[in-house]
C-alpha cells in the first residue's frame, strides 16, 4: 500500500477555519490601507504604485508564515489561497486604490 | 505627468476645501448611518415563513447528498452503496422523484407574499443608494476633483468622467460623480475593517443582482429545484469514490510503534489551532 | 464567551450567594443558553434567584427566554415547585398554541411520573396545532423511551429523521434506541451517518467498529471493517483510546480464527496492540495490569514473559 497522508490530516474547525480567513482579510485590507495612504503621501504616480502594493501583500505573506511556524498547513487548508487569495480580491484592490488617489490629491494635486 | 502633449489642469483650492472634504466625510458618514439602519433591520426582523414539511425535505435531502459528496471516503464501501442507492436508484432514489419545491419563478406567481418581501428587501438596499446619489449630484455635480495617480486608457472616460462631458481632458481627472462611486465600492474594505463580519456589502448585493439577471428584479435565492435535482444526481453519479482507511492498518501500526517506543504522549486529533485575531 | 469565561462567572455567583447582581446572573444563565450546557441547579437556584429579584431590569425577550430556560432546569432537577410557578406563568402568557410551552407542560408532566397526563397533553397539541414542530416530535420521542417503549421510540424517531435528515444529534439517539433493541445493522447505518457528519470525532469510530464487531459473521468481512475503523481510532486518537486498542486486540483474536484473512501485518496489529495496552495498563493502573494480561493470553496475543518485561521496562 503507498503511503498516504495521515487520516486527521483534513479535519479543520469551520469555525477556526473562518476565524482565520477573516484575520488574514484584516491584515490584506489594513495593509492595502496603509500602502494606499503612504504610497498618495510619498506622491507615487504610474505603475510604479502597484509594485508598492505587491511588495507589502508579499510581506505580509511572509510575516503570516513566520507567525504560522513555517507550517501554513496547520491553520489554512491550502497555501496559494494563502498567498493570493486576497491580494486579487476587489476590495483590497479598491481600498487600496481609493486611499492611493485621495491621498494623492490630498497632498500634491492643490 | 500631462501625457498625450495635454496641460496639466490647476485645481482651484477651494475645490478642494469646499467639494473634496465635504463630499468625502458626508458619504462616509452617510454610509455609517445605512451600516446601522441595516443593522437594526436585520436584527429586528428575522425572516419567517410558513413551514412546508415536503419542501423542506427536499433541501435537508440536498443537503445531506453533498454531505455524502465531502466526506464519503470515512464510508465502507457497502455502506456508501446504500447511501448512493438512496439517492440516485431508478424509480426510488430521492433525486429521481419529482421536487414538490416549485421554481423560483412559480413561487413568485403564486405567491404575493414572496413579491413583497423581495420588493422591501431590493429597495431596502436602493432607497439609501439613489438618495446619495441624488445628494451628492445635486450639490457636488460637474466638478472636476482631483485625478487618478496613475495612467488609464482612454476607454475608461466614461466611468471616471461622468457629468462632464469634455473630450480633450486627461482621461485620469474624475468628477465628483465618479469619486461617490469609487468612494460607494471602495470603503467596502474599510467598513469591514470597523464591524467585520455584520457589513453591509455593497458590491456583494450588487453581484447577486447581477447574476440574477432580469434587471436586478430577478427572484433572490434558488435556481430551478427540479434542475438542482438532475444536477445533483449526475454529481451523485460521478462521484469518485476512495476510502480512506484503506491502508489505515498499517498507519495504526507505525503510530503504536512510535507510542512504544517513546514516553506515551498525550496527544488530541489534529485541529486548526485558532490564530489570534489581529 | 468561551467556557472558561462560563466558570469564572459561576465562582463569581457562588461566592456571593444571594448577593449576586443582576449583571453577573444575566450573564451566566445567556451564556449557559448560548453554550448549550447542562448545569441545572444552579440555573434552576441562580436563575430563580434573577426572575424574583430583578424581574423588571429584563427586556421581555429575555424574561421569556430566561423563564423557559430556568423552568427546564427547575423540571431537570425537580424542583417541582418552582416549575410549576414558571410554567403556568408562561401558560398564562401563551395560551394552548405555542409549542414551546406545550413542550414545557409536556416535559413538568413527564418528570412528575404522570405520563399519561403528559401524553394527552402533546398529542392535542402536536396533531392538531402543529404536526411538523421539531420540539414537540423530538418531545413525543423521549415520553415513549421514558415508558421504556423502545419500539415506539424508535418508530418515532424515524419518521423525525426522515424529515430532519440532517439533525446529527437524531441520529446519534436513534443509534443508541437501537442498539438497545438489539438490531444491529440499522445501528450500523445510524453510525456511519454519524460519521459522515463527524469523521473527527473518535467515539463514533470505536462505536461503529463494536456494531460491526458484534454482528460478526462467518466469512469475517465484519470484522475486518472493524479492525479498520479500531485502527482509525487508534492513529486519530495517537493511541491513546483504549477502547480501540481491545478492539483491536478483539479483531485479531476473532480473524485468526477464520481462515485465509490472516496476514502476517495483521497479526502484528494485534500483537501491537496488546503491547500497547499492557504499557499503558502498567503506567496507570498497574494493579489491573494482570487481568488485562490474561484476558490478551487467552486471546493468544501475548505470552506471559513479554508482559513482565514491558512491566518492568515502565517501573524503572
Amino acid at each position: 500500500m503507498a503511503p498516504q497522508k495521515p487520516l486527521g490530516s483534513d479535519f479543520y474547525l469551520p469555525t477556526s477555519l473562518r476565524n482565520n480567513a477573516d484575520v488574514i482579510n484584516f491584515l490584506r485590507t489594513s495593509g492595502s490601507l496603509v500602502a494606499g495612504l503612504s504610497v498618495g503621501i510619498l506622491g507615487v504616480t504610474g505603475w510604479i504604485g502597484f509594485l508598492y502594493y505587491a511588495v507589502v501583500h508579499a510581506l505580509i505573506s511572509g510575516l503570516v508564515i513566520l507567525k504560522a511556524g513555517h507550517n501554513p498547513q496547520q491553520y489554512f487548508q491550502s497555501r496559494s489561497s494563502l498567498f493570493l487569495g486576497d491580494v486579487f480580491s476587489q476590495t483590497s484592490l479598491l481600498t487600496f486604490i481609493l486611499f492611493w488617489t485621495v491621498s494623492h490629491n490630498f497632498v500634491h494635486l492643490f | 505627468m500631462s501625457s498625450q502633449g495635454q496641460m496639466d489642469l490647476v485645481l482651484d483650492r477651494d475645490v478642494r476645501d469646499w467639494v473634496l472634504v465635504p463630499l468625502t466625510i458626508s458619504i462616509f458618514l452617510m454610509m455609517l448611518i445605512r451600516q446601522y439602519v441595516t443593522q437594526v433591520f436585520l436584527s429586528s426582523n428575522p425572516s419567517g415563513g410558513v413551514f412546508n414539511p415536503k419542501e423542506f425535505r427536499e433541501k435537508q435531502i440536498m443537503a445531506r447528498a453533498g454531505l455524502l459528496k465531502q466526506t464519503c471516503g470515512y464510508l465502507s464501501d457497502s455502506a456508501f452503496k446504500a447511501r448512493k442507492a438512496f439517492f440516485i436508484a431508478k424509480d426510488t432514489g430521492a433525486f429521481h422523484k419529482k421536487p414538490e419545491q416549485k421554481s423560483a419563478q412559480d413561487q413568485l406567481m403564486n405567491n404575493p407574499d414572496v413579491m413583497t418581501d423581495m420588493m422591501k428587501k431590493n429597495l431596502g438596499g436602493l432607497v439609501p443608494q439613489l438618495a446619495m446619489g441624488g445628494f451628492v449630484s445635486y450639490f457636488f455635480s460637474g466638478f472636476i476633483m482631483g485625478r487618478i495617480p496613475f495612467p488609464l486608457s482612454p476607454s475608461f472616460r466614461i466611468m471616471l468622467q461622468r457629468g462632464v462631458d469634455l473630450p480633450s481632458l486627461d482621461v485620469t481627472y474624475f468628477t465628483s460623480l465618479s469619486y461617490y462611486i469609487l468612494l460607494l465600492f471602495g470603503l467596502n474594505g474599510t467598513f469591514r475593517l470597523i464591524f467585520r463580519e455584520n457589513t453591509v456589502d455593497e458590491s456583494q448585493m450588487m453581484r447577486q443582482q447581477m447574476a440574477m439577471g432580469g434587471g436586478g428584479m430577478g427572484p433572490m435565492g434558488a435556481p430551478d429545484p427540479a434542475k438542482a435535482f438532475e444536477a445533483e444526481r449526475h454529481a451523485l453519479e460521478m462521484l469518485d469514490y476512495k476510502w480512506k482507511l484503506d491502508g489505515i492498518e498499517q498507519q495504526a501500526a507505525a503510530v503504536m510503534q512510535q507510542q512504544l517506543g517513546g514516553q506515551p504522549k498525550h496527544q488530541t486529533p489534529r485541529k486548526s489551532p485558532r490564530l489570534k485575531s489581529a | 464567551m468561551t467556557l472558561q469565561h462560563l466558570e469564572d462567572i459561576r465562582e463569581i455567583i457562588q461566592a456571593r450567594g444571594q448577593r449576586a447582581s443582576f449583571e453577573d446572573l444575566q450573564t451566566y444563565l445567556r451564556l449557559v443558553r448560548e453554550l448549550k450546557v447542562r448545569d441545572s441547579e444552579v440555573v434552576a437556584e441562580y436563575g430563580v434567584l434573577l426572575l424574583r429579584k430583578f424581574k423588571k431590569q429584563l427586556s421581555t425577550e429575555e424574561e421569556l427566554l430566561t423563564t423557559e430556560q430556568v423552568a427546564t432546569a427547575a423540571i431537570d432537577c425537580k424542583a417541582f415547585d418552582a416549575a410549576f410557578l414558571l410554567v403556568t406563568a408562561l401558560r398564562k402568557r401563551f395560551p394552548s398554541s405555542s409549542q414551546r410551552t406545550t413542550r414545557l407542560v409536556e416535559m413538568y408532566f413527564e418528570a412528575k411520573g404522570q405520563l399519561e397526563k403528559a401524553r394527552d397533553n402533546y398529542i392535542t397539541n402536536t396533531l392538531d396545532v402543529s404536526p411538523d414542530s421539531q420540539y414537540l416530535l423530538k418531545r413525543q420521542v423521549a415520553l415513549e423511551k421514558t415508558q421504556d417503549n423502545i419500539q415506539g421510540a424508535i418508530d418515532l424517531l424515524c419518521k423525525y429523521v426522515d424529515l430532519f435528515m440532517m439533525d446529527r444529534e437524531a441520529w446519534e439517539e436513534l443509534g443508541e434506541l437501537y442498539l438497545q433493541a438489539q438490531m444491529f445493522s440499522q445501528a450500523a447505518h445510524c453510525y456511519e451517518e454519524l460519521l459522515l457528519h463527524q469523521a473527527h470525532h473518535i467515539p463514533y469510530h470505536v462505536q461503529y467498529a463494536d456494531i460491526l464487531y458484534t454482528i460478526g459473521g462467518s466469512n469475517g468481512n465484519n470484522f475486518r471493517t472493524a479492525r479498520s475503523y479500531y485502527a482509525a481510532a487508534v492513529q486519530l486518537s495517537k493511541g491513546t483510546n483504549v477502547r480501540a486498542l481491545y478492539g483491536l486486540c478483539a479483531c485479531s483474536a476473532q480473524l485468526s480464527g477464520i481462515k485465509g484473512s490472516v496476514g502476517k501485518d495483521q497479526e502484528e496489529l494485534g500483537r501491537k496492540a496488546a503491547e500497547l495496552l499492557q504499557k499503558l495498563y502498567a503506567a496507570r493502573s498497574p494493579d489491573k495490569l494482570k487481568m488485562v494480561t490474561e484476558l490478551l493470553k487467552a486471546q493468544g496475543l501475548t505470552s506471559g514473559a513479554s508482559t513482565s518485561k514491558a512491566g518492568t521496562v515502565l517501573l524503572e
